[in-house]
């Protein structure tokens, strides 16, 4: 009974992670980044991100036109560098808009419940 | 070991895109080696990485994204019906063929077993392969559609209407319809010299083919290509259920295509079987022609009559204007 609900919880908690991913992996996309660098620096931000989720994500996302990407072969392993695209830019910051106010509207719902305790 | 997991999830994937996965994920797994303290072995971070990127099966269908299905679960139930009706059309068809062919035209009877299994096969693989095809394209489209459907907005409008009674499609008539279709396929093409009239002379049972073999085999492509046009109108018929003006004009255009390409294959006096012509024309006052044409204008005014009914019950009990 008490491993099913942990079960929900963490399913909960992961659906609502994964809405968010997207959204912070572009952040740090402003300069060209490969796969493992990203998840370096995000890490060290205290985001965990895996690298089974991030690179179907960057390819994914490069298909969709908001990521742009070169090989580099300069270097001793050929590396793939992915940055936001034109597009990809002003879809990033119509997205942190929408989170800050979908940010706030939450707070304010969750505080409500706070008051009430 | 690195190189036989990204052979794992790269054979997954389309193959225009094996080489670049697979290098961005040799630099990945690389990099996350380096990237390991200094006191395991090379092959326990090895082990490591690869366990922290999980199963290879897992990683491919996240590179995929959205499953892809040749016949996905909106179709999946009406395609094993169809499937079930073709193969037993195509069985029956085959059986009657082969079974009139023994009646009328003794041959030894170990070689028209043999016959019989050999054109079964290849008549059911035949059906099958189309039954699916026919089906793959369908949800190949199902899926554009949707894509299209999905950017309009929605609205309660759109909403179908409660089916009125008399809108209902007969399942049981399209069934019938299909089964009927096959069957007369499957001797066009596998037994068409049994097509024909049988006669009973000295005692002995004889039969002229309706058609030259030969010219006909000409033909079979466009025959085909009649035949499935009705499968595919049947087919439509049972996956929609219920009228609509675009199931209506779908349906009687496809009716009036096969009446065209069938009259005018008619009209191809090469196709008949000289005999036969004779052979009429000595038992009835007819001329040959004036039976073509007789023929021809039932099957023109059939047509047209189905579409007529067909695009009243369309345009009557489909339309979403009346609400």
């Amino acid at each position: 009974m008490k491993k099913g609900n942990d079960d929900v919880l963490n399913g909960i908690t992961q659906e609502m992670r994964r809405g968010t991913i997207t959204l912070a992996v572009l952040s740090q996309l402003q300069e060209p980044q490969y796969g493992y660098s990203l998840i370096v620096l995000m890490n060290e931000k205290g985001f965990e991100i895996e690298a089974n989720t991030l690179y179907p994500l960057l390819r994914r996302l490069e298909k969709q036109g908001v990521l742009e990407s070169s090989w580099d072969t300069d270097g001793t392993k050929p590396r793939k560098y992915y940055k936001l695209s034109e597009f990809g830019l002003d879809a990033y910051s119509r997205l942190t808009a929408a989170w800050k106010n979908l940010n706030s509207s939450i707070n304010i719902l969750i505080d409500e419940e706070g008051d009430n305790d | 070991m690195i190189d036989r997991y990204i052979y794992a999830v790269t054979r997954e994937l389309p193959r225009k895109h094996h080489n670049e996965i697979a290098s961005e994920l040799r630099t990945l797994i690389d990099d996350m080696i380096e990237g390991m303290e200094n006191h395991y072995s090379e092959e326990q971070k090895i082990e490591y990485v690869l366990r922290d990127l999980g199963n290879p099966k897992e990683l491919a269908a996240r590179y995929r994204g959205r499953e892809r299905y040749l016949i996905g679960p909106n179709y999946y139930d009406k395609y094993i019906l169809v499937m079930k009706i073709v193969i037993i059309a195509i069985f029956i068809g085959i059986s009657i063929g082969t079974g009139f062919g023994v009646l009328f035209n003794f041959t030894n009877i170990s070689e028209v077993i043999w016959n019989y299994l050999g054109t079964l096969f290849s008549g059911i693989l035949h059906g099958a392969a189309w039954v699916t095809g026919i089906f793959a394209l369908l949800e190949y489209n199902q899926i554009s559609i949707k894509n299209e459907k999905d950017e309009d907005e929605w609205d309660p409008s759109q909403l179908p209407e409660l089916p009125n009674e008399k809108a209902h499609i007969s399942r049981g008539e399209s069934i019938f319809s299909i089964m009927f279709t096959t069957i007369l396929l499957t001797l066009f093409f596998f037994l068409p010299e049994m097509i024909g009239v049988y006669y009973k002379y000295d005692d002995q049972w004889n039969v002229t083919p309706l058609f030259n073999i030969e010219v006909l085999a000409t033909f079979k492509f466009i025959i085909f290509i009649v035949f499935t046009m009705t499968i595919l109108s049947e087919l439509i018929k049972i996956i929609k259920g219920r009228w609509t003006v675009k199931i209506a004009i779908i349906t009687s255009l496809l009716n009036v295509i096969s009446a065209i390409i069938f009259v005018y294959v008619m009209y191809n006096t090469e196709i008949w079987n000289h005999e036969i012509k004779l052979q009429l024309e000595q038992y009835t006052p007819l001329s040959f022609e004036r039976m073509l044409l007789l023929t021809a204008a039932i099957i023109i005014i059939i047509a047209i009559a189905e579409s007529i009914t067909v695009l009243y019950k369309g345009i009557k009990y489909g339309s979403t204007m009346n609400s």
